[in-house]
């Protein structure tokens, strides 16, 4: 059982859905609730990576990433703004998800944000509450269970995520050899037992996480009970 | 807790999407004001336009001498900033959060929000669910809920049409109870003639956007300004005739109906029809006499539906004199029985001319005409 | 704990409702963020030496079993070095190394890949240290069910097995020598009969999951006990094949433990081992 890569694994499913909660739910709030022409584009461009195959996305990122070896620097945007140099590490791969995970943690949120009735929100602002207010009293708790199945589908989503990582990543234990990798690697390593092992363990991992979800999602669904 | 309650004044214009909005209206503390008319007739937009939802193209909204919005002045304030307390139609009551919670959702003190809804008869629903009170229940909270904030302006959107009969009553008695202690300017939006006829000191009409005729309720059952208002306000006597002046100063006769043969009618000329003007006219509900009426106003008819209405009974009569007209006649079942009226007794009845309404002939919005 | 953990979450609406302000909330969550966030110190430190780095090693999947019986032998000399060895095809590793891999040493399975890589370093200013280590050998190993007589040629084996599986030629040198022989011995093979393994390793999976009923594998794989449990293994003569010889090459030359196993592979404690698999001494 290789402790690293699960560690690897779990680290790396909760820093992303970490910092991709309030990323993923400023966004959200915006597709939710603005009137701009923008959102459609905007929201068609939060989708891509879910239709995109890991491996072009991976090709994209790792060319971007790269720190070539006996090369020239070249100053494209990406190496500017300190892009460069994260292939091969544990950073890489947090970057990579963030970008590979953004629809699976947008559009259950936003979903959840339009499905709350428009007087209500007019009601808390003619109630004196101001947007953030009746963001953190109103929005907030209506909205809880996208919020919560957005972050549980992120979660499992990088737990069984394997082109992307193995473009960006490589496989390099301690650093970049997740759960899902490290499962291929026991295979070629002729260890189908210690592959079965952790296999099960990522099956757990995954259970867990959508009866989560079930759980959660049901108990707050305020907007689903009768209203008025 | 009571503050100076300042007057509302509204003068708008706005000739844009979604729809067309002009409005000319001042609501007073102590009154409540409500808005009739169909659905799409703007009420709501009127509405939305005074909690600050709503940004008309022109015209200006001001509390006492403060500006709300101002277009000249480029000023609109935000709905949190008015303090103007709203029952929306679907009472916009906050499922996550108790009865007493929603009450006091503005930041007011546990104390005041459970002052208001004992008021409302809900203080032992106070630590409830709002998700599990039944429809009146909420609509209460939601009205506690608008008084709790001490608003400048209450406004209530159509807030009795999904309650039941008697929860309508209590709620009437309570809007009325509230009119008298609070001062409070209040405006009510509805569709439901009977309420407006019931709850309005002052009543404003309106149709496809335009307020046609605004004053107290009584004033515009008796002298709508056109056919339109008349609809609106449930006239229910409305025929179309033809006005001619006669040679007697302060005089006229009114043709009953476009045939020439028609029965004429003598009514006061106020001198401001012209000659053989095709007119719409109105018999107020008072005008009919079944007893002591002088003989020269006698109308007679046939009676020719009787609808019960609850504790009123609708009479329809065709009416005699080759006249292919109706007159709706409310009585009360006493008068059917002392009349001994049914389906095809004759009826003869006194017409009071002096209350005789008539208004131009079509539908024009504009100018008064008496 | 899952009861634990869903009432914690339950509990944050509610959170949400009170006077609470969205800054603490705010704060908790990109606290929590950030201290996830640290180097991965933690899960380096729950290895025994600490003190030092691991030394990540690149190696060529056909070594997968040498390298077992090495390392042992390599520890018994340098007890305090902490090697990490990542397995795959010579043609990976090298695409990865000159996009900047951190690997310390490559030990691949040919020579021309440490020859590009050589000269990336050179034009980066970088010495470096490479050297031919072994030279490899083919061997083709089959299913026990063919049921084929003890005496049957490597090209009836081939003809009689369904699909053959290789590692693949653009990657890896083991199969671009499997390539090499089927041509030489005649045997076109269409798509449909031949499989083609990311790097040796995959191919050797073709085979032990039934995929395939032969595969070309390089000769240090065949004594695994998986293999020799469910087939027999012909090894093919080097005559009218180029040899297969496979070169190191020292990426981090400052790394002592890098340095050290390179000696270490030079030397002649290794090669009885080295032997013992197949590979000759170039």
């Amino acid at each position: 059982m290789d402790w690293q890569a699960i560690t690897i694994s779990l680290k790396l499913a909760a820093i992303t859905g970490l910092l991709l909660l309030p990323i993923g739910f400023a966004l959200a709030y915006w597709l939710a609730f603005s009137e701009s022409r923008a959102r459609k584009p905007v929201e068609i461009l939060t989708m891509l990576p879910l239709i995109l195959p890991p491996t072009v996305l991976g090709l994209y990122l790792l060319m971007a990433f790269s720190n070539p070896l006996g090369q020239d620097r070249q100053t494209a945007w990406w190496r500017v703004i300190g892009l460069e140099g994260l292939a091969f590490r544990f950073e890489g791969l947090v970057v990579a998800s963030l970008i590979a995970n953004l629809p699976f943690m947008v559009q259950p949120m936003v979903r959840s944000l339009a499905s709350i009735p428009q007087s209500l929100r007019e009601t808390a602002w003619t109630c004196g509450l101001s947007r953030w207010q009746t963001l953190w009293k109103v929005e907030l708790p209506l909205a809880w269970p996208g919020v919560v199945t957005g972050l549980a589908l992120t979660a499992a989503h990088t737990l069984g995520e394997f082109g992307v990582v193995l473009m960006v990543g490589g496989n390099l234990p301690g650093e970049t050899r997740t759960l899902s990798i490290a499962i291929y690697d026991r295979v070629q390593a002729f260890d189908l037992a210690g592959a079965n092992q952790m296999a099960a363990v990522l099956l757990g991992i995954s259970i867990a996480t959508l009866a989560a979800i079930l759980v959660l999602s049901r108990k707050q669904d305020w907007l689903g009970q009768r209203q008025a | 807790m009571i503050q100076t309650a300042q007057p509302i004044h509204i003068d708008l214009d706005h000739q844009g999407a979604p729809t067309r909005l002009q409005v000319s209206l001042t609501i007073r503390p102590g009154d409540l004001t409500v808005v009739l008319g169909p659905s799409g007739s703007g009420k709501t937009s009127l509405l939305r336009a005074l909690c600050g939802l709503f940004r008309p193209d022109r015209g200006f909204i001001r509390h006492g001498d403060q500006d709300w919005f101002s277009h000249e002045r480029g000023t609109h304030q935000s709905p949190q900033a008015r303090g103007v307390g709203v029952v929306f139609q679907n009472y916009g009551i906050m499922p996550h959060l108790t009865a007493l919670q929603n009450v006091c959702l503005h930041g007011a003190p546990n104390v005041i929000g459970l002052n208001w809804l004992d008021r409302v008869g809900l203080s032992a629903q106070a630590q409830q669910p709002a998700s599990t009170l039944s429809g009146g229940q909420q609509q209460r909270v939601a009205i506690a809920r608008a008084l709790a904030q001490s608003p400048h302006l209450l406004l209530l959107d159509e807030p009795f049409s999904a309650v039941d009969q008697s929860t309508r009553t209590s709620l009437y008695e309570l809007i009325a109870e509230i009119r008298i202690t609070s001062q409070i300017p209040m405006l009510m939006v509805t569709h439901n003639l009977e309420e407006a006829r019931l709850l309005a000191d002052q009543l404003l009409v309106m149709d496809e956007g335009v307020g046609l005729q605004q004053g107290d309720p009584g004033s515009i059952t008796l002298k709508p300004r056109n056919a339109r208002v008349a609809d609106i306000v449930g006239i229910q006597n409305r025929y179309k005739g033809l006005f001619m002046k006669t040679s007697l100063d302060g005089v006229a006769e009114l043709q009953w109906g476009l045939h020439a043969d028609n029965p004429r009618l003598q009514i006061a000329d106020k001198g401001r029809i012209r000659d053989q003007r095709e007119v719409d006219w109105i018999i107020p509900a008072e005008a009919v006499r079944l007893n002591n009426y002088p003989k020269s106003c006698t109308i007679r008819g046939r009676v020719g539906q009787i609808r019960q209405l609850g504790e009123t009974v609708l009479c329809l009569v065709d009416l005699d004199y080759a006249l292919r007209q109706t007159l709706h006649l409310t009585l009360s079942p006493r008068e059917i029985r002392q009349l001994n009226l049914e389906a095809g007794s004759m009826i003869e009845f006194g017409l009071d001319c002096t209350m005789i309404h008539v208004m131009p002939g079509n539908k024009s919005m504009g100018t008064a005409v008496e | 704990m899952l009861g634990r953990l869903s009432r914690l979450l339950l509990s944050l609406p509610i959170q949400c409702r009170g006077p609470g302000s969205l800054w603490h909330f705010g704060l908790a969550h990109w606290g929590l963020a950030l201290l996830l966030s640290l180097p991965l110190s933690w899960a380096q430190a729950s290895s025994p030496q600490s003190s030092t780095e691991t030394t990540r090693v690149a190696v060529a999947a056909n070594l997968r079993m040498a390298i077992d019986q090495l390392t042992p032998a390599f520890q018994a000399r340098h007890p305090l070095a902490r090697i990490d060895f990542v397995f795959g095809s010579t043609g990976n590793f090298t695409r990865q190394i000159l996009q900047g891999a951190p690997f310390a040493l490559l030990v691949a399975a040919d020579e021309q890949s440490v020859e590009v890589i050589g000269q990336a370093q050179q034009k980066a200013g970088r010495p470096s240290r490479a050297a031919a280590y072994a030279q490899g050998q083919l061997s083709l190993v089959y299913v026990k069910r063919l049921a084929l007589p003890a005496q049957a040629t490597a090209e009836q084996i081939v003809r009689a097995s369904r699909r053959t599986a290789i590692a693949n030629p653009e990657t890896a040198p083991y199969g671009r020598a499997a390539q090499q022989w089927l041509s030489r011995s005649g045997l076109s093979l269409s798509p449909q009969q031949l499989a083609i393994g990311e790097n040796i390793g995959q191919a050797a999976q073709f085979l032990l999951t039934g995929s395939v009923e032969a595969a070309l594998l390089a000769r240090s794989l065949t004594s695994h006990p998986t293999i020799q449990d469910c087939c027999l293994v012909l090894h093919l003569p080097k005559d009218g094949l180029d040899p297969i010889r496979q070169a190191m090459i020292l990426l981090q030359p400052t790394n002592p433990t890098a340095n050290a196993f390179f000696d270490f592979l030079m030397s002649a404690q290794a090669t009885p081992i080295l032997q013992s698999f197949g590979y000759q001494r170039p």
